[in-house]
C-alpha cells in the first residue's frame, strides 16, 4: 500500500479533547487534520467537499446525535471510514455506532502511539471489537453465545458460519493471530473478516429502518 | 200421592216429589206407597236401614212422544234399576250378587217412545242399598233425549272426566316426581310428594269409580285408612319443607296411620261404617295439624317462601272442601253433590311442585351467585396476588439495583477513588512527576472502563470477564515486551456481577504489579473449573520473585486478600512451580 497521508475529520465539541486528538495526530506525519468542527451538521456539510480518508467522532454532539452524525457521513462520503471517539469503548453504544455506519473507535485517552495506530488499522481494513461486543453479536445473529444461550435470535442468517465462528473466538478472548492459526487463515483475513461484519450489520441496519419506515408510511416505495 | 205430572216431551223437567215404599218385592207393590222428595239420603230419612225399595214417578201423557226420552240420575249411590210400566228400561247392574257402586257417576237411560203410553204412565226407580253403604237418589232429570244427554254430557264431563284427568295426572306428576326422588334419595322431600301425590290421586278414583272386582271389605278400608295415609303423608311434608322434625311424634303419627286401612279391613264392613264419622273426625284433625304446622312457620320464618303461602292457601281450602264433604257424610249438608275434597288434591299437589320448583329453582339460582360471587372473589385474589407479586418483584429489583449500586460504590472507593486521591495529595504536596500523576490517573480510567464491563448484562461468566480484562491488558502487555498466555477454561462458570469483579480486579492487581516490578518474559494466566464445583484461578510470572514484606506489594496483595474472601476463597503468593517468579493462586 502505498504511503499517502490519510486525511482526517474532527468532530469534537470539548476543546480541551480537541486539543488532545490534535496533539496526538500532530505526532504522525502520515496523518493530516483537514477539518475540525465542534457541531455535527457543518461537519457534514463539509464532508462531501473535504472527502476525508478518515472522521473522527465524538457521539456526544450538542447539534445532533452522534448516530445520525455517523449515518450522514456515510451517506455523504461513502470512501470515508467512520471512527467513534470513546470514553470507556463501551459496547452498547459502539453497536450502534456500527450499525449507523462507523467500521472502529478510539478510546479518548489513548496517547498517540496506540491513537494514530488504530487510525492506520481501520483505514488499512481492520476493525477492533471487543469480546463483550462479538458476545452481543453471537447473540443478535445466532441466538447464543458461547457461554450464555439465549432463545430467538433477532437477526437470524445475517452471519456465515465462518464469521459466526470468528466472533466466537473473539467472544472467549483469542488475539486475532490466534484465531487465525486455529482457523488456519491469516491474522490479516480475520480482521477483513470483521470489518465485513460491520458492513453487514451497516447494511442490514439501513434496510430495516427503510422497511420499518415503509411498514410506518414514512415512505413510500 | 202426588198428582201426575205431564210427560215432557218439550223441555226436560226435573222431578223432586215421588213416592217411596221400601220393600225386597221384585215387583212395584200396590199399596204402601209414602210421598218423598228428592233428594233422598236414606241415612237420613230412614237411618240403619238397607236393603231395596222403590221410588215411583206418575207422568201423564196426551199420547205417547214422538221420540226417545231420558232419564239423568245426577247421583245414586248405588245399585239401582228403572222400570218404565213395568218394563225394566235399564239398569245399574248389581241387583243380584255383589252391590255395584255407582259412586258420583251420574247416569243417563235412554227411554224409548214405546215404552209409554197415552195416559198414566208409571216411572219406578228400584234400589238396593248396602248396610255399609248410603243409600239415596238425586233429582230425576226426565225429557227429550237430546236435552238431558247434553246436560248428561255436561255433568259428566265436570263431575267424571276432569276429575279423573286431574287424578291421572297427578299421578303421573308423582311417579315423575318418585322418578327425581329415585335419582336423589337423600332428598325425602321428593319421596314424599311422590308417594302422596300418587296415593291422594290413586284415592281420588273413588269418588268416581264405578268397577266391580274388588271386595267391598277390602275396597271400604282403603277408602277410609287411605285418607289417614294421605294426611299423614302431607303432614310429614310439611314438617320436612319447614325444616322441623319432631323425633317422637314422627313415628307413632306414622306408623298409626299406616296400620289403620289394616284394622278397618280387620274389623269389617259394619264396623267400619260405625267408625267412618269419628274416623274423619281424626283425619280432620290431621289435616289441621299439617295446616298448624305450617302457619306457625311461616309466621316464625324469616326468608320468602311463597311457594308455602300457596300451600296453606291449598290447605286451607282442602280443609274447607273435606268439612263439607264431613258433613255432607254426616247428613249436616244435602247430599247430591260431587265430593269437593276431590278437587282439594290438584290445589296442594300444585302448591307443593310450586314450592318444590322453586326450591329447586332458587337452589341453582343460589348455586350461580354463588359462582359468581367465587369467580368474583378468585378474580380478586388473583389481582391481589398479581399485585403481591409485581411488588415482590419490585422490591427484588430495588434489592438488586441497592446491591449492584453498593458494589459498585465498594469497588470505586477501593480502586479509583483511593488512586485519584493517592494522585492528588502526590500532585499538591509536589512528590508525584508529572509522568507519574499521568499513569496514576490512567490507571483510574482503565479502572474505570473495567466497573462499565461489569455493568454489562450479557457478562455472566467468569470467562466472559477474563476475555474482556484480556483484550483490554494485553496491549499494554504485549507494550512492555510481556508475553500473555491466557488458559481460560471453555466451561461456562457463572457468578454474580460483585464477584466477577473481584475476580477480575484480582487479576488485574496481579497482572499490574508484573508489568510494574516483576521484571518478567512471559506471564500466565490460568483459570480452571474443578470437578467438585470450584474453581482456581492461578497467575505466574517468570520474573525476579519477591521479597516477602516488601512495601511496594503490600497494599496491592491486602487488596488482593480481601478481594478473595468476598470470593471465598484462598489467596496464596508464592514462588513459580519451577521456584523462579511467583504465583498468586486464589481458589
Amino acid at each position: 500500500m502505498p504511503d499517502t497521508v490519510l486525511e482526517v475529520l474532527l468532530v469534537e465539541d470539548d476543546p480541551a479533547h480537541l486539543q488532545r486528538y490534535r496533539d496526538n495526530l500532530a505526532q504522525d506525519a502520515a496523518l493530516r487534520v483537514v477539518g475540525a468542527y465542534e457541531g455535527g451538521r457543518p461537519a457534514l456539510a463539509a464532508c462531501a467537499d473535504l472527502l476525508p480518508h478518515v472522521a473522527l467522532v465524538d457521539l456526544d454532539l450538542p447539534d445532533i446525535d452522534g448516530f445520525e452524525l455517523i449515518r450522514g457521513l456515510r451517506s455523504q462520503c461513502p470512501e470515508t471510514d467512520v471512527l467513534v471517539v470513546s470514553v470507556f469503548g463501551s459496547e452498547y453504544h459502539l453497536l450502534t455506532a456500527i450499525e449507523a455506519g462507523a467500521t472502529g473507535y478510539l478510546l479518548k485517552d489513548w496517547g498517540a502511539t496506540d491513537f494514530n495506530a488504530a487510525i492506520h488499522a481501520v483505514h488499512a481494513g481492520e476493525s477492533p471489537i471487543s469480546p463483550a461486543l462479538a458476545r452481543h453479536l453471537l447473540r443478535r445473529c445466532i441466538g447464543m453465545a458461547p457461554s450464555n444461550p439465549a432463545p430467538a435470535p433477532q437477526d437470524a442468517g445475517l452471519l456465515s458460519q465462518r464469521e459466526t465462528r470468528i466472533l466466537e473466538c473473539i467472544a472467549r478472548g483469542d488475539t486475532v493471530s490466534e484465531i487465525g492459526r486455529r482457523l488456519f487463515i491469516s491474522a490479516h483475513t480475520v480482521k477483513t473478516h470483521v470489518k465485513n461484519i460491520y458492513r453487514k450489520l451497516e447494511t442490514h441496519s439501513r434496510h430495516e429502518a427503510v422497511r420499518v419506515a415503509r411498514q410506518r408510511g414514512l415512505i413510500h416505495p | 200421592m202426588a198428582a201426575a205430572l205431564p210427560l215432557p216431551v218439550e223441555q226436560p223437567v226435573e222431578i223432586r216429589e215421588a213416592a217411596f215404599v221400601a220393600t225386597d218385592a221384585p215387583r212395584p207393590p200396590e199399596g204402601g206407597w209414602q210421598p218423598q222428595a228428592l233428594p233422598d239420603n236414606w241415612r237420613r230419612s230412614r237411618p240403619g236401614q238397607s236393603g231395596y225399595g222403590w221410588y215411583r214417578v206418575r207422568l201423564h201423557a196426551q199420547e205417547p212422544p214422538a221420540h226417545s226420552l231420558a232419564l239423568m240420575i245426577s247421583m245414586v249411590g248405588t245399585t239401582y234399576a228403572v222400570y218404565v210400566n213395568g218394563v225394566d228400561v235399564g239398569d245399574g247392574g248389581g241387583m243380584a250378587g255383589e252391590i255395584r257402586r255407582n259412586g258420583g257417576v251420574p247416569q243417563l237411560l235412554v227411554l224409548p217412545p214405546q215404552a209409554f203410553v197415552a195416559g198414566e204412565n208409571l216411572l219406578d226407580v228400584r234400589l238396593r242399598v248396602a248396610p255399609n253403604l248410603r243409600g239415596g237418589i238425586t233429582p230425576l232429570l226426565l225429557g227429550p233425549r237430546e236435552a238431558v244427554a247434553a246436560a248428561f254430557d255436561s255433568l259428566y264431563f265436570w263431575r267424571v272426566t276432569l276429575s279423573r284427568s286431574a287424578n291421572v295426572a297427578l299421578v303421573v306428576a308423582g311417579l315423575l316426581a318418585g322418578l327425581l326422588w329415585l335419582r336423589r334419595p337423600q332428598q325425602r322431600i321428593h319421596g314424599l310428594f311422590a308417594a302422596l301425590a300418587v296415593l291422594w290421586s290413586l284415592r281420588n278414583f273413588h269418588y268416581t269409580y264405578t268397577g266391580e272386582g274388588i271386595p267391598s271389605r277390602l275396597w271400604e278400608a282403603f277408602v277410609l285408612g287411605s285418607l289417614g295415609v294421605v294426611l299423614m303423608l302431607l303432614w310429614l311434608f310439611v314438617l320436612r319443607l319447614t325444616g322441623r322434625r319432631l323425633p317422637r311424634a314422627e313415628p307413632l303419627v306414622t306408623w298409626s296411620c299406616l296400620a289403620v286401612p289394616l284394622v278397618f279391613f280387620a274389623l269389617g264392613e259394619q264396623a267400619m261404617s260405625g267408625l267412618r264419622l269419628a274416623w274423619y273426625g281424626v283425619c280432620v284433625a290431621l289435616g289441621v295439624a299439617a295446616i298448624v304446622a305450617l302457619a306457625l312457620h311461616l309466621r316464625d320464618a324469616q326468608a320468602r317462601r311463597p311457594g308455602l303461602w300457596a300451600i296453606l292457601g291449598a290447605m286451607l281450602v282442602t280443609l274447607a272442601f273435606g268439612l263439607h264433604d264431613y258433613a255432607v257424610s254426616a247428613s249436616l249438608l244435602p247430599w247430591g253433590g260431587a265430593a269437593w275434597m276431590a278437587f282439594g288434591a290438584p290445589l296442594v299437589l300444585a302448591a307443593l311442585v310450586f314450592t318444590l320448583a322453586g326450591d329447586y329453582f332458587g337452589a341453582i339460582e343460589a348455586v350461580g351467585r354463588l359462582n359468581e360471587t367465587l369467580e368474583q372473589r378468585i378474580g380478586e385474589r388473583t389481582r391481589e396476588l398479581a399485585a403481591s407479586y409485581e411488588r415482590m418483584a419490585q422490591l427484588e429489583r430495588a434489592a438488586a439495583v441497592a446491591q449492584e449500586r453498593e458494589r459498585l460504590m465498594r469497588d470505586i472507593h477501593d480502586g479509583v477513588g483511593s488512586q485519584l486521591i493517592t494522585a492528588m495529595s502526590g500532585i499538591e504536596k509536589g512528590g508525584l512527576s508529572q509522568g507519574d500523576a499521568a499513569a496514576l490517573i490512567g490507571e483510574c480510567i482503565a479502572d474505570l472502563r473495567l466497573v462499565i464491563d461489569s455493568l454489562d448484562p450479557e457478562q455472566r461468566h467468569v470467562g466472559d470477564a477474563l476475555a474482556m480484562l484480556r483484550w483490554r491488558i494485553q496491549p499494554k502487555l504485549a507494550e512492555a515486551g510481556i508475553e500473555s498466555v491466557w488458559e481460560i477454561a471453555e466451561t461456562p462458570l457463572a457468578m454474580p456481577p460483585g464477584a466477577l469483579l473481584d475476580l477480575v480486579r484480582i487479576v488485574q492487581e496481579a497482572l499490574t504489579n508484573v508489568l510494574k516490578h516483576a521484571q518478567a518474559r512471559t506471564v500466565r494466566v490460568a483459570f480452571e473449573v474443578l470437578p467438585g464445583g470450584g474453581w482456581r484461578l492461578r497467575v505466574c510470572d517468570d520474573g525476579r520473585g519477591f521479597a516477602p514484606g516488601a512495601p511496594a506489594r503490600g497494599r496491592g496483595l491486602g487488596n488482593m486478600r480481601r478481594r478473595a474472601q468476598r470470593l471465598g476463597a484462598n489467596l496464596h503468593f508464592g514462588p513459580g512451580p519451577d521456584g523462579q517468579g511467583s504465583c498468586i493462586a486464589v481458589g
